[in-house]
């Protein structure tokens, strides 16, 4: 089950409407721009809620991902690198998240970095095509993975804290 | 087109890329906020207070200031709990605050009862409380403390700061709460002083403070002041405070006028109208009033000597005349009874006066006019006396006394006392208590007297109207009622000592003399019945001596009739004819004497005839039935024996009914020389009434008779049948002349007495009355005979 607070969070991001995949041209477009909308809405979202949390941009394309996802404990921030493709059956499929700077450091995680999501995210993303979208996908994937992984790998000493300038 | 939307997708970006970093701006969330501040506060570097409902912090200055401000908006006074509620801070914080304001002089504010008070308040308090006072006049703390809803010792403390400066007035002396104005001070005292010149009669004081709507403390302050000046005239009486009364001097003064002057005309006072006057304690006023009078306190007035002299004069003056006088139409109407009773008690004790005596209450009557009622009386009492004694009422109402007093005595009274004369008395109560001839009069006196007991009881202490229940005895006194109330009032109308005399005097005077007239008549009827009982007695004796001697007669005469008869041995049909005879002859008349007395002694209710022998077989049995049984027993017997043939059983019989148990006769031992002289009684009375004889038959008979006592020395009684068997039994012993002239008389004389022929009758009576002559001869000369010898002998 998806958490309450997670739940709220998911009902204010804006739903999409076009079922469009990155070969879909001019719908695609249509999609990346409803895509924007929502991510912007969410960032506004976390911000207004004092909960932001990652950065994100694409390329030109809107097909490849990248950007930092961060994570606050102790009165430290542990700051990773997340990147994600756009697949070619989106939104069918649900976009890859991966943390690559933590591959190998968590069983929860697939070779190359890619986390793995729980057993509610996939029916519930199929469900929701295509309806859901990116800023769905950040919101009831990577967010929760965070939330646990992340205190319990500082734990075990997996991550630890380095200094940025 | 594309173009167009690819421009547009970048601009997204650009303005993704803006929104994720320009809006990340820092932001501090409201928990965080309040746990930094909270943080803050602890550390003691910042000094806020937070509001109540946690949205708004305050500085204390701030609030401070915000304080001042509502104290100012709502005049000066507020409630601490109101200021919690209008800022919106909590209720400590506003009264540290407030505490903190207070300490600091310069604002002038001060907390009473949880409220913040400024001092422009207590100045505009002071100016509002100076214009009540001036309107009212007067004004107490204590009112003020509910109107301003303040503390009366605050309130108090400002009037009395405020005194003569903002508050024009003055404060009671004697009640530090309570302030007034000269004005009203002055209005007040006007009012009393109006109200109390009017006044004309007793007033409560709660009624006159009603009417001027004055004070109960102010008004006793005044009155006193008043009173002092000499302004007013009156007094307060009674219990001090509202239920005192104000007594105008007007008012007493009018009162003691009146009293006095009904005292002089009347020389008395009534206590009532006293009351009615309004004097409680009448004697006290009376007393305080004239003190140098003699007043005598009766239940319902008081009298002065005068009243008292006059009474005194009237009783004298009543003894002197000996008449009776009644009080009341000389004493005042108001007067009741009882006065006039205590009036006249007190007048005869004063005066040593004994010889009057006080009835009906009011009605004095000298002794001397008693006993010569009494005297009056004294005829009467006879009367009655007599009255009572011939009816039996005294006799058996005192024969019921004695046996109620010797009820318990009695059995052993009759066991040991066999005496004659307590025989008597046990016999007559016997009569008159028990079933005698009154039985039923007997019962009803008993109950009757036992309610007379109860009776007696109740009223042993009072004995006046006695006149209720006349009984035949009055246990108090133990006498008998021979003369009544009634009889005593009917004498008394007509005695003219008592005219126009009411009938509760006469009542009173009859029940009064009663007591005494009743010893009287007991005396009287004692008297009586004692000298009736006497001649009873004598007369009773007298009789029992007739008697005891007739029947001694009687019984030696049939002894010497026995002795006749037992000659005729060798004739035993002519013995037993004579026996029998003799038998319904004397024998019958010992029997009726003996019956005749003892139905005299007992009072039977048959008639008893006075003739002994006329008393018949029948008659007997009749009044034996009638005799107690003990008389009977031994009587019957004798009634028996008289039917049969034998004389010895008769006079067994005899004897034992004259015993002493029984008829108590004593009969005289047989006396040969008392025969003798009976002997020759005998001859002589036989001798005498053959002289005086002319009947042939009776002659004869009466020759035989004297023949035969003749020839055998011994009487002989026997009827007119018998003359022949005595003639043969005489035969031997008589001369053979003789013989043959008394049997030829005889022959004759059968003859004469059978025959119906007139002629023949006429001719044998000739001869016969010849022949009386010799045989009268015969009679006389025959003295004694040769046979006598035989008969002398033949008896030894």
């Amino acid at each position: 089950m998806v958490d309450e607070s997670t739940k709220k969070t998911l009902s204010k991001i804006p739903l999409l409407k076009t079922k469009a995949g990155p070969r879909d041209k001019d719908l695609w477009v249509q999609r990346l721009k409803e895509e924007y909308q929502s991510l912007i809405q969410y960032v506004q979202n976390n911000k207004s809620a004092d909960n932001d949390w990652f950065r994100l941009e694409s390329n030109k394309e809107g097909t490849k991902w990248f950007g930092k996802c961060w994570h606050v404990q102790d009165m430290l921030k542990y700051e990773f690198d997340v990147e994600f493709d756009i697949p070619v059956t989106y939104p069918t499929t649900a976009p890859e998240i991966a943390l690559p700077e933590l591959d190998g450091k968590t069983a929860k995680m697939y070779r190359g970095g890619k986390i793995c999501l729980t057993d509610h995210f996939k029916p519930l993303w199929a469900r929701n095509v295509p309806k859901f979208g990116i800023a769905h996908a950040m919101a009831l994937g990577l967010g929760p993975w965070l939330a646990v992984e992340i205190p319990e790998m500082i734990e075990k000493g997996v991550v630890k804290y380095n200094e940025k300038e | 087109m594309s173009a167009v939307d690819w421009e547009e997708v970048k601009r997204l970006a650009a303005d993704f890329q803006k929104a994720q970093l320009s809006s990340s701006a820092q932001k501090l969330s409201e928990r965080n906020c309040i746990i930094v501040v909270g943080h803050l506060i602890h550390e003691k570097l910042l000094e806020v207070i937070s509001t109540s409902d946690g949205k708004e912090y305050v500085t204390p200055q701030h609030l401070s200031r915000e304080i001042q401000d509502e104290l100012y908006a709502s005049k000066g006074r507020i409630n601490m709990v109101e200021l919690a509620n209008s800022l919106n801070v909590d209720l400590t914080h506003i009264e540290a605050r407030c505490a903190e304001l207070v300490r600091t002089p310069e604002t002038g504010c001060s907390i009473i009862l949880g409220q913040l008070i400024h001092n422009s308040y207590l100045k505009t308090l002071a100016v509002l409380i100076n214009e009540t006072l001036q309107l009212k006049g007067t004004l107490n703390v204590s009112e003020l403390t509910t109107q301003y809803d303040l503390p009366g010792d605050f309130l108090q403390h400002l009037v009395e700061k405020e005194l003569n400066k903002s508050i024009h007035g003055q404060q009671d002396a004697k009640d530090p709460r309570v302030f007034f104005t000269e004005r009203f001070v002055a209005r007040c005292r006007a009012a009393i002083r109006g109200a109390l010149l009017g006044i004309q009669k007793p007033t409560p004081i709660a009624s006159i403070l009603a009417i001027c709507n004055v004070s109960e403390r102010l008004f006793f302050s005044i009155f006193e002041g008043l009173k002092d000046s000499k302004q007013i005239a009156g007094v307060l009486s009674g219990k001090q405070g509202l239920n005192a009364f104000f007594v105008p001097a007007i008012y007493s003064k009018g009162q003691s006028e009146w009293v006095n002057n009904f005292y002089k005309q009347n020389g008395y006072l009534e206590y009532s109208s006293l009351t009615r006057l309004g004097i409680s304690d009448a004697q006290g006023f009376i007393k305080r009033n004239f003190p140098n009078e003699k007043i005598l306190y009766l239940p319902s007035c008081a009298v002065g000597p005068l009243l008292f002299d006059q009474v005194e004069a009237s009783i004298e003056d009543a003894v002197s005349t000996s008449s009776w006088i009644d009080l009341m139409p000389i004493l005042p109407s108001v007067m009741s009874e009882q006065d006039a009773a205590q009036i006249v008690q007190d007048a005869l004790r004063k005066n040593k006066q004994t010889k009057a005596e006080v009835l009906c209450m009011s009605m004095v009557v000298p002794s001397t006019l008693i006993s010569s009622l009494t005297n009056a009386l004294e005829p009467l009492v006879q009367v009655k006396a007599q009255e009572a004694i011939n009816s039996g009422k005294f006799l058996q109402a005192e024969a019921e006394q004695r046996i109620q007093a010797t009820m318990s005595k009695k059995s052993a009274a009759l066991d040991e006392d066999g005496g004659r004369t307590s025989k008597q008395d046990e016999r007559r109560k016997k009569a008159t208590g028990g079933k005698g001839g009154g039985g039923t009069q007997g019962r009803e006196t008993k109950t009757k007297s036992i309610k007379k007991k109860t009776y007696g009881k109740s009223h042993a202490d009072s004995d006046d109207d006695d006149d209720e229940t006349p009984a035949p005895v009055s246990k108090k006194s133990g006498l008998v009622e021979v003369i009544t109330v009634k009889d005593i009032k009917k004498e008394f109308v007509s005695q003219a000592s008592l005219n126009d005399c009411p009938d509760e005097l006469i009542n009173e005077l009859a029940a009064r003399i009663l007591p005494s007239v009743q010893q009287q008549a007991n005396l009287a009827a004692r008297k009586i019945a004692e000298t009736a009982k006497a001649s009873q007695v004598q007369s009773s004796r007298r009789t029992h001596g007739e008697l005891q001697e007739r029947l001694s007669n009687l019984l030696s005469s049939i002894r010497m009739f026995e002795k006749g008869i037992k000659m005729f041995q060798s004739d035993s049909e002519t013995q037993k004819g004579l026996t029998k005879y003799m038998l319904k002859s004397l024998g019958s008349e010992i029997m009726g004497e003996i019956i005749k007395y003892v139905g005299q002694e007992h009072q039977i209710s048959t008639a008893v005839p006075t003739e002994a022998s006329s008393i018949t077989p029948e008659l007997r049995s009749k009044i034996l039935n009638e005799l107690p049984p003990t008389l009977k027993q031994v009587l019957e017997p004798v009634h028996k024996a008289l039917v049969g043939a034998s004389l010895d059983d008769f006079q067994a019989t005899v004897e034992a009914a004259l015993a002493p148990g029984a008829c108590d006769v004593m009969i005289r031992k047989p006396d040969k020389k008392k025969e003798r002289q009976g002997l020759l009684a005998h001859r002589m009375t036989l001798l005498g009434q053959l002289d005086e004889c002319s009947d042939p038959a009776v002659a004869l008979h009466l020759t035989v008779l004297l023949l035969f006592q003749a020839a055998t020395q011994q009487p002989l009684h026997a009827s007119g049948k018998f003359v022949m068997p005595i003639l043969v039994f005489l035969k031997p012993s008589l001369p053979d002349d003789t013989y043959n002239t008394l049997q030829k008389y005889h022959d004759l004389v059968i003859s004469f007495l059978s025959t119906d022929n007139e002629n023949e009758k006429e001719n044998v009576g000739t001869l016969l009355a010849n022949e009386l002559a010799t045989l009268k001869e015969i009679a006389h000369t025959m003295k004694k005979l040769p046979v006598s010898d035989k008969a002398d002998k033949s008896e030894l």
